[in-house]
Formats: C-alpha cells, sequence, structure tokens
C-alpha cells in the first residue's frame, strides 16, 4: 500500500534529472542533459524548442521508445503515477505503452501504415490492450473513434493514402485515444498541416483532452500553438529546460535572453519591418557542449561566470524559473 | 458516393488483387496460360494419349501428326504425352523450390533488415560468402554432393535461391523501418515480432511477390539446366530440361525434338513473367483506385 501513499504526494509525471545521449561515428550527441519536469493530471505542458533541442528525445524516453542501437538513458528517473518507467520490466512497459501514455506523431503521412486500412490501424491498439479477443469489439472502438476525431465509420475500410493530411492526422489522434491515455505525448501535431486544419486538429486535442482529463505534453516550436493550448511551458535549449514556467509569465515575462530572442524574432505586425530579428549565432554542437550555460556563445548579456560552472535555475517569480545567472541585468535590459 | 463507400466495404485483400489484376490483358493472359498449364499438368496421367515412357520402335523420331501431334523421340515415345506428364515436375520444382527459398529468404533477410546492427553484419557477411560463388556452379555443387533427383534438385535450387531473396527484403526492411508508422507501432506497444510480420512485411512483399513469380521462371531454367548436363531429374523421367537434353544430339535430323520441350519452358516462363509484371501493378496499394 506504500505506492498510494506516493501517488499522493507526487505530480502525476514527474520527469527527474533525465539524460540521453546518442552515438553517432565514435562521437557522444548530448541530446537531453539533466531534465527535470513535472505535469499534473488535465493539464497540458508545452515543450518548446529549436530543431534538435531534444523535445522528441524526452517525449521517446518517457515511452522508451528510443532506437535499440546508439541510444542510452544515462540516468534519471521518470515517474508516471508513482511508478519508475526507466526500472520498470518490459512485460510492465508493454501494459503502458499505447494504453497508460500514447504518442502522436509529427508527420501524418509517414506515421500510418500504408498497406493496412486505417480503422484495422486503429483496432489493432485497441486489441494489444483489451483481454477479449472478441473483433467485432475492437471494430466497434475503432469505429467509434473514427466519430470521435470527425470521420465517418464508413471510412474504416480505407487506405491512408486515401484520406488528405488532416484526416491522416486524425486518425493517428484516434490511435492515440483510443485506449483513453492518462498521458499524451503530442509530438508536433501540428507541423504538417496547414493553420486551418492545425486549428481543427488544436481544438479537437483540447476537446478531447478535455472530456477524459488527460496530461498532455506538447512538442512544439510555434509559440502561436502554446499559446492556444498550453497551461506550462518549458523553454528547451540544447537538451535543457532553460526556463519553466506558466503560459502567462512565459509569454508576459519572458526571463530567459534565448526566450526573449524568441518572441523578438516574431515579427511585430503592427510596424514595418523589413528585416526579422533573429537571434545571432547557431545552436551548440550537441557533441561539444560549451561549458556552463550552452546559450553563452549566443548571449548579448554574458559574463565570465556564465562560462565556468553549470548554471542552476533561479525563481523569478512563483512557478517561474530561469537557468539564468544575469536575470537581474537580464531584466533590466542592461549590455 | 456512398454506393462506392459501400462497395469497397470488407473487399478482401485477395479479390481486390484479383480485380485490379484482371484490368491487365497481359497479365491475365499469363495467368491463364500458368493455370491451364497446372491444370493439365495435374490432369495428364488421364487425359495423355500414350504412357510417357512407352516405346513405339516403329515411330521413332515420327514427325508430328494426328496420332503424334508433337511427334515420337529417338525412342518412339509420344512427345506430347511426356510434355503434358513433365510439366509436372518443371512447374513444381520451380514453385516448390522458390516457396522454400522464400521463406528462409525471408526469415533471414527479415532479422538482418530489422534489427540491424551486428545481427545485420555477420548475417550480411555470410550471405556475400555464398553469393561469391556463381549461382550456376553453387546449385551444381550441392546437387552433385545430394546426387541427382526429383527433391535432391529443389533442395539445390531453393538453397541457390536463398541469399538473393534475403537481400532484396532486407533492403526493403532497411528502407521501410524508417518510417514514422514503426515508432508509431513500438508507441501502441507492438512487439518485435508483431511489427516484422504485420507491419513491415506487409509493405516489403510486393517486390518480394514479383521476384518470386519471376523467380519461378528463372528456377524452371535452371533446373532445366541442371538436367541438360545431367544432374537434376534424371531420365526417362520426362522433365522438360533432360528432355531437352535427351534430345540434343538429334538436334540435325529432327528438330521437333528440341523444339516442343523448349517451347514449353519458353512459354511457361513468359507466362510466368507477365503475370509477375501485373502483379507488381496490382500489389502496390497506391495504384489502387
Amino acid at each position: 500500500m506504500s505506492k498510494k501513499d506516493i501517488n499522493t504526494n507526487m505530480p502525476f509525471l514527474s520527469i527527474k534529472d533525465l539524460r540521453v545521449e546518442y552515438k553517432s561515428d565514435g562521437q557522444i550527441v548530448h541530446a537531453v542533459n539533466d531534465v527535470s519536469l513535472q505535469l499534473e493530471r488535465g493539464k497540458t505542458l508545452g515543450l518548446v524548442g529549436e530543431t534538435g533541442a531534444g523535445k522528441t528525445t524526452i517525449a521517446k524516453s518517457i515511452l522508451r521508445i528510443l532506437p535499440d542501437v546508439g541510444s542510452r538513458i544515462v540516468n534519471g528517473e521518470i515517474h508516471l503515477d508513482g511508478e519508475n518507467l526507466l526500472k520498470l520490466p518490459e512485460t510492465e512497459m508493454r501494459k503502458i505503452r499505447g494504453n497508460k501514455v500514447s504518442m502522436i506523431f509529427q508527420d501524418p503521412m509517414t506515421a500510418l501504415n500504408p498497406v493496412l486500412r486505417v480503422g484495422d490501424q486503429i483496432a489493432e491498439v485497441v486489441r494489444l490492450h483489451s483481454d477479449s479477443n472478441n473483433s467485432a469489439e475492437h471494430e466497434k472502438r475503432a469505429k467509434e473513434m473514427l466519430e470521435i476525431v470527425g470521420i465517418p465509420a464508413e471510412r474504416y475500410y480505407a487506405y491512408p493514402h486515401q484520406f488528405s493530411g488532416g484526416m491522416k492526422q486524425r486518425v493517428v489522434i484516434a490511435i492515440a485515444l483510443a485506449c483513453n491515455p492518462d498521458l499524451l505525448l503530442a509530438d508536433e501535431p501540428t507541423t504538417a498541416l496547414d493553420v486551418t486544419i492545425q486549428a481543427q486538429v488544436l481544438d479537437l486535442i483540447a476537446e478531447l483532452r478535455n472530456k477524459y482529463n488527460t496530461a498532455m505534453l506538447l512538442i512544439t516550436h510555434d509559440m502561436g500553438v502554446v499559446a492556444q493550448v498550453c497551461d506550462n511551458v518549458a523553454v528547451i535549449y540544447a537538451g535543457n529546460i532553460i526556463e519553466y514556467g506558466s503560459k502567462e509569465q512565459i509569454f508576459r515575462h519572458p526571463s530567459h535572453p534565448y526566450t526573449i530572442g524568441l518572441f523578438g524574432a516574431i515579427p511585430d505586425m503592427n510596424e514595418d519591418e523589413e528585416w526579422l530579428h533573429p537571434i545571432e549565432g547557431l545552436p551548440p554542437d550537441p557533441t561539444d557542449l560549451p561549458q556552463g550555460c550552452s546559450f553563452a556563445p549566443r548571449c548579448k548579456f554574458v559574463t565570465d561566470a556564465c562560462c565556468k560552472e553549470s548554471i542552476s535555475m533561479y525563481k523569478t517569480e512563483d512557478g517561474h524559473d530561469c537557468r539564468c545567472c544575469r536575470i537581474a541585468a537580464v531584466k533590466k535590459g542592461e549590455d | 458516393m456512398p454506393k462506392t463507400i459501400e462497395k469497397a466495404k470488407k473487399q478482401s485483400e485477395f479479390v481486390r488483387i484479383i480485380k485490379q489484376m484482371s484490368k491487365n490483358k497481359m497479365a491475365m493472359l499469363g495467368l491463364a496460360i500458368l493455370s491451364a498449364e497446372i491444370i493439365l499438368a495435374i490432369l495428364s496421367p488421364y487425359i495423355i494419349p500414350y504412357d510417357y515412357s512407352h516405346m513405339d520402335m516403329v515411330n521413332t523420331f515420327a514427325k508430328p501428326s494426328f496420332q503424334h501431334p508433337f511427334g515420337c523421340d529417338d525412342m518412339g515415345r509420344d512427345i506430347f504425352s511426356r510434355i503434358l506428364y513433365g510439366a509436372r515436375y518443371s512447374i513444381s520444382i520451380g514453385i516448390i523450390a522458390v516457396g522454400i527459398g522464400t521463406f528462409f529468404g525471408c526469415t533471414i533477410g527479415a532479422t538482418a533488415g530489422y534489427f540491424g546492427g551486428q545481427v545485420d553484419n555477420v548475417i550480411m557477411r555470410f550471405l556475400d560468402v555464398i553469393q561469391a560463388i556463381p549461382g550456376m556452379l553453387l546449385m551444381i555443387v550441392i546437387s552433385a554432393v545430394l546426387g541427382p533427383g526429383y527433391f535432391n534438385t529443389i533442395i539445390a535450387l531453393s538453397i541457390g535461391s536463398i541469399s538473393g531473396m534475403a537481400r532484396l527484403l532486407r533492403a526493403q526492411m532497411l528502407k521501410e523501418r524508417e518510417n514514422e508508422y514503426i515508432e508509431a507501432a513500438q508507441s501502441i506497444n507492438c512487439s518485435k515480432f508483431r511489427i516484422i510480420v504485420s507491419h513491415l512485411l506487409p509493405n516489403c512483399i510486393s517486390p518480394m511477390i514479383v521476384s518470386a513469380t519471376m523467380g519461378v521462371a528463372q528456377t524452371i531454367t535452371v533446373a532445366a539446366g541442371l538436367s541438360f548436363i545431367g544432374l537434376g531429374v534424371q531420365p526417362p523421367t520426362p522433365e522438360w530440361g533432360a528432355m531437352l537434353s535427351a534430345a540434343r544430339q538429334f538436334i540435325r535430323q529432327a528438330p521437333h525434338l528440341v523444339y516442343f520441350p523448349g517451347l514449353a519452358i519458353a512459354v511457361t516462363v513468359l507466362a510466368l513473367n507477365l503475370l509477375g509484371d501485373g502483379l507488381r501493378d496490382a500489389l502496390d496499394p497506391k495504384l489502387k483506385n
């Protein structure tokens, strides 16, 4: 019964000091470096960051579907409902994948198997997690899911290539939600879609999340999507969370120079701007991360102290943390 | 529109492929020829006009006539009867050998392609060694070691086709497993076996089926080749290659002894190739309407 006790004091999902490495051509790629985050039931956390910042790797680590060859979870703990997923035996993990935790994939064009009927692909996840062998029941559930995501049940027998991109993404969502997961990992669910379909899909995800009280980890690099869907935001840079706070805090008072730069790069529609304002420089090479703050080489506020040792999280407001030792200076805008 | 949806409902994959293929005239021709040959081969003991080993010394080297549509060979045996009966051997050798070769090739190729890394390395280097031996030579060696005969020929031919099949499937697997739907399948908790069998194989199978169909054609010719050089199925069994082999010394006096078995091989191989082409088109889900 000690499990129950843990459940009460621990958040629903808690990741602690997660560190993941890939090995490629003899070099070690530091994809995720000591990431810690928490997520409550029914809430949505947005993981924002550039391509290659390690967002997807975090999601895959939770499901433990990192590639067998070449990747390694060096250390860390991932607690879901009080259980450390990284310590679970594979047989236990299999009950979680697709059932308790499920994932929406980035590219609907390739996330569906082209030679299987869409309905069968939804029914598959139902079958894999159901005790009964009654395939009519699984089919019924799959048709129900199709209707829920707004596709007529007759299309059960269609193949993915007969669907448009938006419909495919709906099917991917239907697969992810078919077992009513407690945690949904949405990996850039709208990147491949155009804006109108994006809005529909986001509404759909939000609606289903509210209906089933699902916790969601939304991975994106689109601030607009974050503004629409998330409760909390974690900004990731070079495999590390550099700023964490509620959506309002991050949007109103971005504190880390990187986050400020991100918002600065969004063009202002009210002003006649000829040039965008990108953040100078490139993200650091993940095989050779700089010492100290990984953003230091691109930062305007850099001092010697930034480059010496790793920076810890500083609290700027209640529930708003920032990994920068020059917060005060940044706030004033001094150089 | 709703009507077409109703129609598309529950239509089995097999029916769909047949339908798709029925639009392709050449493939249907191939299928028709092949089915006719198989039916004739099965029924041959009941329909052949003469026993395949019945010798009629009066009619040696007889030209084609009403009594003997394809003429008679050097021992006065009716060539028509021998070819019909020989279809049993030639076609079954082709199909069974390719079937066995495809099965093992698929198992090996799928293992190498899915697991990759060291597993792949070990398997592929082994296949490299086998493939370094010329195919015909390998089969000659195997059938020389095993000795001639129907089953030994099948074993020799199937071993020869394993590495090509394995290679083909491995390449397909390597390409397909990078797709996101494989990750998606992992994320909903499919076992490795399930991912290979029900997600990867169906996506890799069309080139395998095409190559197997054409492989049957090739195997028939190679089997004929083995018989020709005295390995493989032995006379008096009327295997087509063995017939060709026996007839070659009379090619000047009685060319019809060579024509008909040769023609039988050529027509079968052509039919199989037409069928293989049609299957390739029919199996591609993107060409569906």
